[in-house]
């Protein structure tokens, strides 16, 4: 499941070829990319929009740890309200972590000073949601495209431009576009003009917070694909978060499962949906509508509704709705253990 | 053979006017029994919404224009209704649920109030009887302490526990038919399973029918009696739900099926449907999804009348073999 992974030896080399063509492995073998170890984020609630929360904090990650192998997506699942987007932005320190590190390929980003982190920041890209909202409108799409270049010094201005059009073609849009606006394009074709924008650098790792989420089946195909078929050529990794359980099992070669700021179970991809572990992993999976009429499940798996992640209480984050709770479950919070080879849960059930 | 609850004959809306107008919703026609769920499924841009809204005459005129069609609810013709006809048929016979439950209830009212306030307009209740009822009601969609949240604001409580109000506002007055326009789009899928239960719990209570607008065809699996697929206006296919999922037989129904993952089915590449729909609507000849088809031909220039194919109603030339359905509305087009 591991492809060949990017060099990153000679980048404007590089852009001065053609974007397709396949790339030689450069990470040391069997290290790996990304190393997220005890990651932990807390918000302080907002004394003037929430008085009566004064000192209130919110726990939105809590001691996150995982790996990701070069060339490897983790899609990384989670109800709204679980941390799973500010564990993306942590991963790229687009915010500060209060503790814990992540290192890519062997070096620190938590730490790294400001012209070590635009390094770093040169090898991991993220591309988000609304692609209405995540390009500028006053720049053309070209310019936007070619924007991460002119920040690292890439190119002359003509190779820029050329290296603009050359990346459209690579997303599936007409170069002969790279003078147009965002508001000439559709949804879907905005989304493409944020993937080209992102992997303008050829990054390592490109973190996709909800990237298929805003658009129609239709289209999210066409999306999924392209970032599958980006993922073959340029060898690169992605974190990939979604909501969508059936479009991550369609991109993740391993998946983690969020609840409440932590991650309850993480498997290898197959294994984590053929045969689930975590109770809420379980009802999660329990809870997708049927894909048949004959399949129909005619119950909800799991009562009640997420808690609020202001104050929580101690022990397991889920044993409020769980049905295999133990009175264990209410005092002390279950470890993220192995049970398997690439295989953790952090439940009592299986300690 | 009796009435249906719901005839829509030959429905067409339209927004804006001159060569620049979109043809919205382009000469739709359906029917609907008493307490059978019908899925209206289409991507954006379908008009699936704006069919949903035209059934209660809810499209805001202008810009919106309800160019020609009936929609005859009990046999009355909701089309040609008065606006105070239209006030007694909308929250008493008809209600409707939207997708953002935040946005459709009201800040400033408890949810309490929103939801008594149509039991004292269409069934002059007292305060005091509306409250109880009220809270009977925020019982029966399975709210949590409801005489407590009775007096809670909207942003006092999830946006689960907003639906279930919103519910249980249009559920008040014991409507015939529910309308929801993507009801759990915006939730969880936790609280989408609940909310997809309870809404099939109360049709099977109450014997409503409900017409299910999403996108969703997961959704659609496991809640529609039968399917419509709309495409730029149009009606793609109409089928009962098993039919359906056996086998769509309009290439954008095929199209859509296969553009979406499955968790028990996994394939290296998923085949997406190439283009997008047409921004205007539908074009004033040919079959509007032709540009986009795999298997488009010569004659999709003219645009398909519904052929009938194993209790399918399709618009598409493949089946020109088939049947042709009996035209809904007796001079019923503009």
């Amino acid at each position: 499941m591991t492809g060949a992974a990017p060099a990153h030896t000679s980048r404007e080399a590089d852009l001065s070829r053609d974007a397709g063509a396949t790339m030689p492995p450069a990470t040391p073998a069997g290290g790996p990319l990304l190393r997220v170890d005890g990651l932990s984020k807390q918000f302080a609630l907002d004394d003037a929009v929430l008085p009566w929360a004064k000192g209130r904090r919110v726990q939105a990650v809590d001691n996150v740890s995982f790996e990701i192998a070069p060339g490897q997506t983790l899609g990384l699942v989670g109800e709204s309200g679980c941390g799973k987007s500010t564990l993306g932005r942590l991963v790229l320190r687009l915010i500060e972590p209060d503790a814990g590190s992540v290192a890519l390929d062997g070096m620190a980003v938590t730490g790294a000073g400001k012209r070590q982190l635009k390094a770093l920041r040169r090898r991991m890209q993220i591309v988000f949601q609304n692609p209405f909202g995540s390009l500028n409108a006053r720049m053309s799409v070209g310019e936007a495209i070619a924007e991460p270049l002119l920040a690292f010094g890439v190119g002359s201005r003509t190779e820029r431009s050329e290296a603009a059009r050359r990346l459209l073609a690579l997303v599936g849009l007409d170069p002969g576009h790279a003078g147009r606006y965002p508001h000439e394009f559709s949804g879907g074709q905005r989304q493409r003009i944020a993937i080209a924008r992102a992997i303008a650098l050829e990054p390592d790792l490109v973190v996709c917070d909800e990237a298929v989420s805003a658009l129609d089946v239709s289209v999210q195909a066409q999306i999924l694909n392209l970032l599958k078929d980006l993922k073959a050529r340029l060898g690169m990794a992605y974190l990939f978060i979604s909501h969508d359980l059936a479009v991550v099992r369609h991109v993740s070669d391993r998946v983690a499962v969020m609840y409440l700021g932590s991650i309850v179970e993480i498997a290898e991809a197959d294994r984590l949906f053929a045969d689930p572990k975590h109770p809420y992993t379980v009802a999660l999976l329990a809870s997708v509508p049927a894909e048949t009429p004959a399949a129909r499940k005619h119950a909800a798996p799991l009562e009640g509704q997420v808690p609020s992640p202001i104050d929580l209480p101690p022990g397991c984050r889920f044993a409020g709705r769980c049905p295999r709770a133990m009175p264990r479950c209410h005092e002390e919070r279950p470890a993220l253990r192995a049970i398997a080879p690439d295989h953790k849960v952090a439940c009592h059930l299986y300690a | 053979m009796t009435e249906p609850l719901l005839a829509i004959e030959n429905l067409a809306v339209h927004f804006g006017t001159g060569p620049g107008s979109v043809r919205a919703v382009d000469g739709v026609s359906l029917t609907l029994e008493r307490g059978e769920i019908l899925a209206v499924v289409g991507e954006s841009g379908s008009g699936k919404s704006v069919l949903s809204r035209a059934i209660l005459r809810l499209v805001r005129e202008p810009p919106g224009r309800l160019v020609g069609g009936h929609i005859r609810f009990e046999g009355r013709d909701i089309a040609a209704m008065s606006p105070s006809e239209l006030r007694a048929l909308r929250g008493d016979q008809i209600s409707m649920i939207f997708q953002e439950p935040m946005a459709s209830l009201n800040p400033v009212f408890t949810i309490g109030f929103q939801i008594s306030e149509a039991l004292r307009t269409h069934r002059s209740l007292s305060r005091r009887a509306a409250r109880a009822e009220a809270i009977r009601l925020l019982e029966q969609v399975g709210m949590a302490d409801a005489a407590l949240r009775y007096d809670a604001y909207p942003n006092q409580i999830s946006g689960g526990m907003c639906q279930r109000a919103m519910i249980a506002q249009a559920l008040a007055c014991r409507p015939r038919l529910l309308i929801a326009d993507e009801p759990t789009t915006a939730l969880d899928v936790t609280i989408q399973a609940q909310i997809l239960a309870l809404l099939r719990r109360l049709r099977d209570e109450t014997h409503m029918a409900i017409i299910l607008v999403t996108h969703n065809l997961g959704v659609v699996a496991e809640m529609a009696d039968r399917v419509a697929v709309m495409y730029a206006g149009r009606l793609a296919e109409v089928a009962d739900a098993q039919t359906f999922f056996a086998g769509p037989l309009h290439p954008y129904s095929r199209g859509l099926m296969a553009s979406v993952p499955r968790i028990g089915d996994r394939v290296a590449t998923l085949r997406a449907i190439p283009g997008v729909i047409p921004r205007g609507g539908a074009a004033a000849a040919g079959c509007t999804f032709r540009d986009r088809c795999p298997q488009a031909m010569d004659i999709c220039r003219q645009t398909p009348p519904e052929f009938i194919q194993g209790g399918s109603r399709v618009s598409c030339w493949l089946h020109a073999g088939s049947d042709i359905a009996a035209p809904a509305a007796e001079g019923a087009a503009p």
